[in-house]
């Protein structure tokens, strides 16, 4: 019998009101008493036009507590105008830890590829991951430690972009050798496509998931893998939605770049 | 039953998937196993081995030749329409199953997969065909 923790967090969605100030935010750390903090906490922004300055603090405050409790803290539905309430109050780092649109690259967006990622590495390899704050990643920026990664273009009626999964050799290798029954010491060209073939199956749960919601035609296509020491792998176009996971076999990392198919970024 | 004395034909683009599928068919007694890369590798296999196959495990997104174009090579071919064929795919699209299964497929597996699920598609393929041919 395994002893492994299980690592998948339940959703727990909060409404926010349509103007958040002194009155509404009491009502807010009411809720938040009854909500077990060690779970992705969604603030849902799709109501809200206006917030006060006491907010910004409450939200460095809660993401502080939901992380302490192995949680991750996460917003959907925030409208432009709010973002730049953020921005303009000077407290815009809060929300690298916070998804913080409301079109496509949103939490209902890559939670399929959470969820996918999760259920594949534990199914293939018995491997428990458990997401970490995702952070938003500029054009042309890098993410350290990636030793070898494998990279689907993704194609739609009317977005495309890519997604890759990025491994350190340390966790490449546990994560094989977890799927192969026997300890792999180096990445040979006997276990190098394992790369792409997890992340052709994170892609092919997610893909039909989202097709079926949301009738996005997201289209079947071939990985490839990138392999060398200390990789960077930059997106040119916009900014990419970077999904980090703890696992038992170590850290890894999911980029998801997503622009329209006229070339703007969404 | 599947007679143990024929191979099983793996075809998948993916090292990793032929080596696991292969390890798992072994640890349940299927000994003889052919690894292909593609639909056209497998086709050529089959052609020159066809009394010898007992079942195809195959992929459906591999380039050269996919999976459904091999099927349709398969179930159109008098000496090969009979072999027991089995999709291994990470589509989990209701479209595409019910395409495969259309074309000819006996069953579908969707990766990620356990050993357990593969052991349990194959008793089912066979029980299905025995069902079918009684």
């Amino acid at each position: 019998m395994s002893t492994a923790k299980n690592f998948s967090l339940k959703r727990i969605v909060i409404d926010l009101p349509n103007v958040i100030n002194d009155e509404t935010m009491n009502q807010f750390q009411s809720e938040l008493q009854s909500v077990q903090l060690g779970n992705q906490i969604v603030l849902n922004f799709s109501q809200t036009k206006k917030v006060e300055k006491s907010f910004f603090l409450s939200v460095y405050n809660l993401r502080k507590q939901i992380e302490q409790n192995g949680g991750v803290l996460v917003s959907e539905h925030m409208s432009l105008a709010v973002k730049n309430l953020f921005i303009d109050a000077g407290v815009i780092g809060f929300l690298n830890h916070v998804i913080a649109d409301d079109k496509l690259l949103d939490v209902k967006f890559v939670q399929p590829f959470i969820d996918s990622t999760i259920n594949v590495l534990k199914v293939q390899a018995n491997v428990d991951a458990r997401m970490q704050s995702p952070v938003l990643k500029k054009a042309n920026e890098e993410f350290p430690g990636i030793d070898i990664a494998g990279v689907i273009s993704i194609v739609s009626d009317s977005f495309v972009g890519t997604i890759a999964i990025c491994f350190s050799e340390a966790t490449f290798l546990k994560i094989c050798s977890q799927i192969f029954g026997e300890e792999q010491k180096e990445i040979t060209s006997e276990i190098v496509d394992s790369a792409g073939e997890i992340l052709n199956m994170i892609f092919g749960g997610a893909k039909a998931e989202l097709n079926k919601t949301k009738k996005y035609g997201i289209q079947t296509a071939l990985p490839t893998i990138v392999r060398g020491k200390s990789l960077g792998l930059s997106q040119s176009v916009g900014p990419t939605m970077v999904l980090p996971f703890e696992t038992s076999a170590g850290p890894l990392h999911i980029e998801i770049e997503i622009v329209s198919k006229g070339g703007k970024n969404v | 039953m599947f007679d143990t004395k024929k191979s099983v034909l793996i075809i998948d683009d993916m090292m990793m998937i032929r080596k696991i599928v292969k390890k798992s068919l072994v640890e349940l007694d299927y000994k003889n196993v052919i690894e292909a890369s593609n639909g056209q590798e497998a086709w050529e296999i089959l052609e020159a081995n066809v009394d010898r196959i007992g079942l195809i495990v195959s992929d459906w997104n591999m380039p050269v030749m996919t999976g459904i174009d091999f099927l349709r090579k398969v179930r159109t071919t008098e000496t090969t329409k009979n072999v027991p064929f089995i999709f291994l795919t990470a589509e989990a699209d209701m479209a595409q199953v019910k395409l495969g299964l259309e074309v000819g497929a006996d069953n579908y597996i969707l990766k990620p997969f356990s050993p357990n699920d593969l052991m349990k598609k194959i008793e089912q393929t066979y029980n299905k065909i025995k069902a079918r041919t009684a």
